[in-house]
C-alpha cells in the first residue's frame, strides 16, 4: 500500500516537473510569439528587398552591357580607319579583355550543381559531407585540366586573380559571399568535360553514404558565362606587379 | 456474520482496485497530454529557430546584393565618364591614343600577358628518391598561394593563368600543354604583398607539414620554401594553350 503510494506520489511529482518546464516554456513562447510576428515582418521585407535588388542588378548588367558596347563603338569612330596600327591596337586591347575574362561569353559546355547533403546533422554527419572551398576549386581545376576554356562559379567569373575561400559558413568567390547550391558552369569540350566529371573518383565516393553530398552535372548548348564584373578591382589585383624589363626575364 | 464480513472484504478490494484503476488511468492520460504539449512545445521552438536562420541568409543576401550593386553602379558610372571624355576629345579633335596603350598595358599585365616582378616567395618542390611528384601536390602549393593573395604565379617559368591546365601523364606534368619529368624538382614563384611575405611563409611551412603526414614515410616530399627580395615572373606567350578561346563566342552575338 505505501509502496503504490509513494509510486502514485513519484509520478504526479514528475508529471508536476515536465508541467513547470512547459508551462515556463510557454511563457517564454508566448512573449517571443510578439517577437516571432516581427521576424515574420522582417521576412517578408527582406524578400521583398531582395527582389528589388535583383531587379536593380538586372538593369545595371543590361546598361553595362550597352555602355561598353557604346564606348567600342565609338573607339572605332574616332579612330582613323586607315591607320593600321590604331586599328591594330583597338583589336588587340578587345583580345587582352577577352583573354583576361572582361568579356561575357556563351558557347556549348557544362553546369555542375554542387550542395551539402540534404538534412546534413553536425553531430551524426562525417563533415564532408558540406561543401568546402576546396570541393569548389577541385572541381574548377578538373574541368579545366579537362579543358574549359571559360568557367563561373555561382555566376562569378573565374579568371587570374580569383580567389576561392571558406569564411566562416560561406564560401567567398572574388570577395563575394556565395552560399550552395554551388552552380559551376564551364564552356569547353563538352564530351571530355562530361566524361571527367562522371569518372571522378573524388566526387562518385563523395555522392555515396555516408557523405550523400548532392552532385548533379548536365550539358548545356549555348552557356553563357558572365564577364569578371569587378572591374574596378583590377588595378587592385595587380597592385604588386611591376612590368619587367627584356634584361630581367628568365630564359626558359 | 462470517459471510457478510467477507462479502465486504470482497467489496473493499474491488473498490481498491478500482481507485487505483482510475488513479493510474488519469495519471496516464495526463502523462500522454504532457508528452503531446512537450513535443508540440519543441516543434514549435524548431519553427522559431529557423524562421531566424532564414531571416539571417536574407539579410545576408540582401547585403551583399546592395554592396554588389553599388559597384555595379560605379562601374557604369566610370564607363560613362569614359565616353564622355572620349566624345569631347573627339568635338576637339584631340584623340589621346595613350589611353588605349595604357588600358592595354593594364589589361596585358591582369591577363597575365606580360612579365611582372616584385618580391615575392619561391617553393621547390620534389620528392626524396625515386618517387615522382603527382600533379595534386602542384596543385595543393599553388592553390594555397592564390589564396593568400599571389598576384602572378608560375610554374618552371610558365604562367599560372586561371585557364592553366597542371595534369599528370605517366612520366611527365603538363603545364601550359608544356611537359616537365615528374622526377625533377618544380620550381613554383610567386608576387605576393611585401607585408605579407612572413605570414604567407608560415601558412606554407604548415601545408608541406600537412602534406607530410598525408604521404607515407617512403614517399617523403620535400617543399624549400624561402622569401626572394625580387621575383620575375613571365608573361604567357597570347598562342598558348591556356588561352584557347576557339569555343568562346561574344555573348551579345545571336541574342
Amino acid at each position: 500500500m505505501t509502496k503504490n503510494k509513494i509510486l502514485i506520489q513519484l509520478a504526479i511529482t514528475i508529471i508536476l516537473i515536465i508541467s513547470g518546464f512547459i508551462l515556463s516554456r510557454h511563457f517564454t513562447q508566448i512573449r517571443s510569439e510578439m517577437d516571432s510576428t516581427l521576424n515574420l515582418a522582417a521576412i517578408q521585407e527582406a524578400r521583398l528587398e531582395l527582389v528589388e535588388l535583383q531587379n536593380v542588378r538586372k538593369n545595371l548588367e543590361i546598361d553595362y552591357k550597352n555602355l561598353r558596347k557604346e564606348l567600342n563603338d565609338l573607339w572605332y569612330e574616332v579612330i582613323d580607319a586607315d591607320d593600321d596600327e590604331q586599328l591594330e591596337l583597338l583589336y588587340k586591347l578587345a583580345r587582352t579583355r577577352e583573354i583576361a575574362g572582361l568579356t561575357e561569353v556563351k558557347g556549348n559546355g557544362v553546369i555542375v550543381t554542387i550542395n551539402d547533403k540534404e538534412n546534413y546533422d553536425p553531430l551524426s554527419d562525417p563533415i564532408q559531407s558540406l561543401i568546402h572551398d576546396q570541393n569548389i576549386i577541385y572541381l574548377v581545376d578538373l574541368l579545366v585540366d579537362n579543358g574549359a576554356q571559360a568557367v563561373s562559379v555561382n555566376d562569378l567569373r573565374i579568371v587570374n586573380s580569383s580567389q576561392i575561400f571558406c569564411i566562416g559558413t560561406t564560401v567567398l568567390c572574388n570577395n563575394q559571399r556565395t552560399i550552395p547550391p554551388y552552380e559551376i558552369k564551364a564552356i569547353g569540350p563538352q564530351d571530355q568535360l562530361k566524361a571527367a566529371l562522371d569518372a571522378d573518383p573524388l566526387y562518385l565516393k563523395l555522392q555515396k553514404e555516408p557523405y550523400s553530398v548532392r552532385f548533379s552535372s548536365v550539358l548545356v548548348n549555348d552557356l553563357v558565362i558572365n564577364e569578371y564584373e569587378t572591374i574596378g578591382t583590377i588595378t587592385k589585383d595587380i597592385e604588386y606587379l611591376k612590368i619587367a624589363t627584356d634584361y630581367e626575364i628568365p630564359k626558359k | 456474520m462470517g459471510i457478510f464480513k467477507q462479502d465486504n472484504q470482497i467489496k473493499g478490494v474491488v473498490m481498491r482496485i478500482k481507485n487505483s484503476i482510475i488513479k493510474y488511468s488519469a495519471i496516464t492520460i495526463i502523462a500522454v497530454i504532457l508528452g503531446i504539449a512537450l513535443a508540440l512545445q519543441i516543434k514549435t521552438s524548431n519553427i522559431a529557430a529557423h524562421e531566424s536562420i532564414d531571416l539571417t541568409e536574407l539579410q545576408n543576401n540582401v547585403r551583399s546584393y546592395a554592396e554588389k550593386n553599388a559597384e555595379l553602379n560605379d562601374r557604369n558610372k566610370e564607363l560613362y565618364s569614359e565616353i564622355e571624355k572620349l566624345r569631347n576629345a573627339q568635338l576637339e579633335g584631340d584623340i589621346n591614343y595613350q589611353d588605349i596603350l595604357a588600358e592595354q598595358e593594364r589589361l596585358s599585365v591582369f591577363a597575365g600577358l606580360t612579365a611582372v616582378q616584385n618580391s615575392g616567395i619561391t617553393v621547390t618542390l620534389g620528392m626524396a628518391g625515386q618517387s615522382m611528384i603527382t600533379d595534386s601536390y602542384i596543385r595543393f602549393v599553388v592553390n594555397e598561394l592564390n589564396a593568400l593573395g599571389a598576384q602572378a604565379i608560375s610554374i618552371n617559368e610558365q604562367r599560372k593563368v586561371a585557364t592553366t591546365e597542371i595534369r599528370a601523364s605517366s612520366e611527365n606534368i603538363i603545364i601550359n600543354g608544356v611537359a616537365y619529368p615528374r622526377s625533377e624538382d618544380f620550381i613554383i614563384k610567386a608576387i605576393v604583398p611585401p607585408e605579407q611575405q612572413d605570414s604567407i611563409v608560415l601558412a606554407l611551412e604548415t601545408l608541406k607539414n600537412a602534406l607530410k603526414e598525408q604521404i607515407d614515410s617512403e614517399q617523403q616530399i620535400e617543399m624549400i620554401i624561402s622569401k626572394e627580395q625580387k621575383v620575375v615572373i613571365p608573361g604567357l606567350n597570347e598562342d598558348s594553350i591556356a588561352y584557347k578561346t576557339n569555343l568562346l563566342n561574344p555573348a551579345e552575338d545571336n541574342e
